[in-house]
């Protein structure tokens, strides 16, 4: 009775929302991951792994996620780049990660929609974090004044966070929300570079989605089970393989030679990966779709720990057989004073991008036309000259490798 | 008046008078000089919170205010108004209460009034968005979470926002206050709404020809609600939530303290209108599915009754012939055609999709289950008496011939004990598939093989 359902019936069956939330048990000290799963009954590859699929989510570490680096990213948007083709609802992926004190969430949205307002999810995963924390206060001062047992307590927080998650489940997927519209700006940010990176996808190898998670080269073993702990061996998620980059910028970056560097920017499109872990235990739901699809960061916002200042990266892509190649454009708030164009000029760049694409002119041509055509457009270098030249390590060295 | 004028002129009125609030600083005089009874009442606020008499004719204005615009019903008595004073300055000031010049106690009484009066819009609107949400069979907490993200959040937050900005103290405002504010403008709402139903049932008792209304629900809709003054429900707050402040705990109190003890009630008020937004929802949904399958050459869904029988059979005859097992799938797939076929009857037969008498609705669904189970006699093994089961199944056509007239009573009985007292869609269709599960269960525990 297919063709009976609306697509957006459809659609909802193949979503699911999952969250994580990371704290402090006040008793031991020790920290206590609550995993929550919310719809996905026809995207989980067999509703008796549903138990396995948590497990896979409880065990991450979040905390992890965000400590030890300079900058966290707070929100993405990874579209789908299917590598075969596959007889389902391709689902894009988002994610969010938030805190409040010291509770830590990831929260993961997949579903087919590919209009999902990422700031929007944002927001909403930080209201999500806040009220889940303060849930968690009231109960454990409850416990504290004895009028509630240590279990029930626990068994409060994890019902909050249900709720919590399938509301916003529900909105989404039934009050239509947090589709297209506006994005919320925290801070101003400004255009400031653009890369073009050549890629060739790489699918190989077999994953173990058992306890383990090793990845296996396809030439280590034939077999379906994980030689190390005799989990189920699948085929591993594809991904990229970066050969070749080139950079346009402004010629106002020559001055900046710090923490905004060439590599720096870079980075930027390396940490935009989705984590390793975090990508094994979205494996676990349905091997045989999460293994015949790419998935490419095209909207991510990192925020600056120390200031509130933010990188956004926006990228298209095109596909050619097995190549690749990301135009990411990159948006900085911290460059306020060098009389860059703002995130409303990017959004023209961007179309103008897309529109050459699909003629498939060249980048020349593209960025002569387009609001950047004073800028800087390098020629494609291997990636490696990143690191070992010196030249290319500064906005300067590559003006004059190529201005 | 429909239910959505109604919702819509109570939040109206309760906007223009806030906008009218500000009116209310230059009325005071004239409010003495109407009302003298105010100088009166400002010599008990003024003995009781002991403050200056000037900022105390501010405060008994402000009852006179509320309880002539109907803000506060006129059993609301001043004393109970001191005391809800007295409550808002603990909340805002804690247990010291330096003096304040009489500008300070205007702008706080003000400021309080004002988010009175936008709570009552929140309520009615709240009540509304509850029958919609509540019409589409979703859980509890879902609708709840709906109501306090959707509704009341936004307002919430405002109005802490706005009893911070008074500023006097580095304190925060204790939200235990302010959520018995809204809690207490919310049960003045479902009561409201709670006579203005029980007046409508009232009336089509009257206007009715129709015997089976007369005689049939009562007029009165029972709440365990009762109107309690807003320091008491604050005093109760104190008591049962252990932390006051702040931002993080908006969702959990109102989640908990607001909307829950308050839920029962609120269903109870709306229930008849709970029902007609459901079948509004399903008949869109039909007519919607309906139109799917004009366009839809391949659909199985037909308008025609006959086919959907056929369906139902195919599905049960699999069930007991070929696969002996009835899996989540196919028990759906009887509900919905169980669901739909009633649908169409009931259309058919009182052109409505709603009728007070539940029992002409599970009487029209049971001779077309009865002339399935003639058709499939193994349907009967949920029926019989065990000590039967045996006779049945040695030859179940024959076994049905004979018995035919027994077998439909039982029928009757056991069906009617399945589908229990709420008689709805969802419970026949529900009785319909558990009938086909029971026998499907019982014909692989008891036929011996071959």
């Amino acid at each position: 009775m297919t063709g009976e359902q609306s697509v957006a019936a459809q659609i909802k069956n193949v979503s699911m929302s999952i969250s994580t939330i990371s704290n402090l048990d006040p008793n031991t000290g020790l920290t206590v991951n609550t995993p929550i799963l919310i719809g996905g009954e026809k995207l989980i590859e067999s509703p008796d792994l549903y138990n396995y699929i948590e497990q896979g989510f409880g065990q991450l570490n979040i905390a992890d996620l965000f400590l030890g680096k300079e900058f966290v990213l707070r929100t993405a948007a990874y579209l789908a780049e299917p590598i075969r083709k596959i007889d389902y609802l391709v689902p894009n992926l988002y994610l969010f990660k938030t805190n409040h004190n010291d509770t830590y969430q990831l929260g993961l949205l997949i579903t087919p929609y590919s209009d999902i307002n990422v700031t929007e999810y944002l927001s909403e995963g930080e209201l999500i974090t806040r009220f889940y924390t303060g849930t968690f206060r009231r109960t454990l001062k409850q416990m504290e004044l004895e009028k509630i047992t240590d279990s029930r307590r626990r068994r409060e927080c994890t019902d909050m966070a249900k709720i919590l998650l399938s509301l916003l489940h529900y909105r989404i997927f039934d009050l239509r929300k947090l589709r297209g519209g506006t994005e919320k700006v925290k801070k101003l940010a400004y255009l400031s570079a653009v890369m073009i990176i050549t890629a060739n996808i790489k699918q190989e190898g077999r994953l173990c989605i058992g306890e383990c998670g090793t990845l296996y080269r396809s030439d280590e073993t034939q077999t379906d089970t994980c030689p190390k702990c005799g989990g189920p061996l699948v085929d591993a998620p594809p991904t990229l393989d970066i050969k070749k980059i080139r950079f346009a910028f402004s010629p106002k970056l020559k001055a900046l030679t710090t923490h905004v560097t060439p590599l720096d920017y870079f980075s930027f499109f390396i940490y935009s990966e989705i984590p390793l872990a975090v990508k094994l235990a979205i494996h676990r739901i349905n091997s045989k779709i999460f293994s015949s699809v790419l998935y490419i960061p095209s909207r991510v916002i990192f925020e600056i720990s120390k200031t509130d200042d933010l990188i956004d990266v926006y990228t298209l892509w095109t596909k050619e057989g097995e190549e690749v190649t990301l135009v990411s454009a990159i948006a900085d708030s911290r460059l306020e004073n060098l009389g860059l164009p703002s995130q409303m000029s990017e959004r023209v760049f961007i179309r103008d991008v897309n529109e050459g694409l699909e003629k498939k002119l060249l980048f020349e041509e593209i960025f002569s036309k387009s609001i950047l055509k004073d800028w800087i457009l390098t020629e494609s270098f291997p990636l490696k000259y990143l690191d070992e030249k010196p030249e290319y390590q500064t906005w300067e060295g590559l003006e004059n490798e190529f201005g | 008046m429909s239910s959505d004028e109604y919702f819509f002129m109570a939040k109206k009125i309760a906007e223009e008078l806030k906008s009218n609030i500000a009116t209310i600083e230059n009325q005071i005089d004239r409010y003495i000089r109407v009302y003298p009874k105010i100088k009166f009442d400002a010599q008990k606020f003024a003995n009781r919170l002991a403050i200056p008499k000037e900022s105390a004719l501010v405060m008994a204005s402000m009852y006179h205010f509320l309880t002539i615009n109907e803000f506060l019903p006129d059993t609301y008595s001043l004393d109970d108004f001191i005391l809800d004073v007295k409550c808002l300055f603990d909340s805002l000031f804690g247990s010291t209460t330096g003096l304040l010049a009489p500008e300070d106690y205007k702008k706080i009484l003000l400021s309080f009034v004002r988010i009175h009066i936008s709570f009552i819009s929140v309520s009615y609107t709240l009540l509304k968005r509850y029958i919609d949400e509540k019409g589409k069979d979703l859980d509890d907490s879902i609708v709840k979470a709906v109501l306090i993200r959707e509704i009341i959040l936004d307002g919430f937050k405002a109005s802490f926002e706005s009893l911070k900005k008074l500023g006097y103290t580095k304190k925060n405002p204790d939200i235990r206050f302010l959520a018995a504010l809204l809690k207490y403008t919310l049960i003045e709402a479902i009561l409201g709404i709670k006579s203005r139903m029980e007046s409508k049932r009232a009336r089509s008792k009257e206007d009715t020809k129709d015997w089976l209304t007369i005689l049939g629900d009562d007029v009165e809709i029972k709440v365990d609600l009762i109107s309690e003054p807003i320091h008491k429900i604050y005093e109760k707050n104190v008591e049962e939530y252990p932390l006051s402040c702040c931002g993080s705990l908006f969702f959990d109190i109102l989640y908990f303290q607001v909307l829950t003890p308050l839920y029962s009630s609120m269903y109870s008020v709306s229930e008849d209108l709970i029902e007609k937004r459901r079948e509004e929802i399903n008949t869109l949904t039909i007519i919607g599915d309906a139109l799917k399958a004009q366009e839809n050459a391949y659909t199985e869904f037909s308008a025609d009754g006959s086919v959907m029988k056929l369906n139902l059979e195919a599905i049960i005859g699999s069930a007991l012939h070929v696969t002996r097992k009835l899996p989540q799938r196919q028990k759906n797939e009887i509900e919905r055609i169980v669901d739909v076929m009633l649908r169409q009857k009931m259309v058919n037969q009182f052109g409505n999709l709603y009728i007070k008498d539940k029992e002409a609705m599970l009487k029209l669904i049971l001779d077309d289950i009865f002339q399935i189970i003639l058709n499939e006699p193994l349907l009967a093994l949920s029926i019989v008496d065990q000590s039967k089961i045996n006779e049945l199944l040695l030859n179940p056509a024959e076994y049905m011939k004979k018995n035919k007239g027994k077998i439909k009573l039982l029928f009757e009985k056991k069906f009617k004990s399945a589908v229990g007292s709420n008689i709805s869609y969802f419970t026949i269709a529900n009785a319909v598939s558990k009938l086909v599960e029971t026998s499907v269960i019982f014909l692989k525990t008891y036929q011996k093989p071959f």
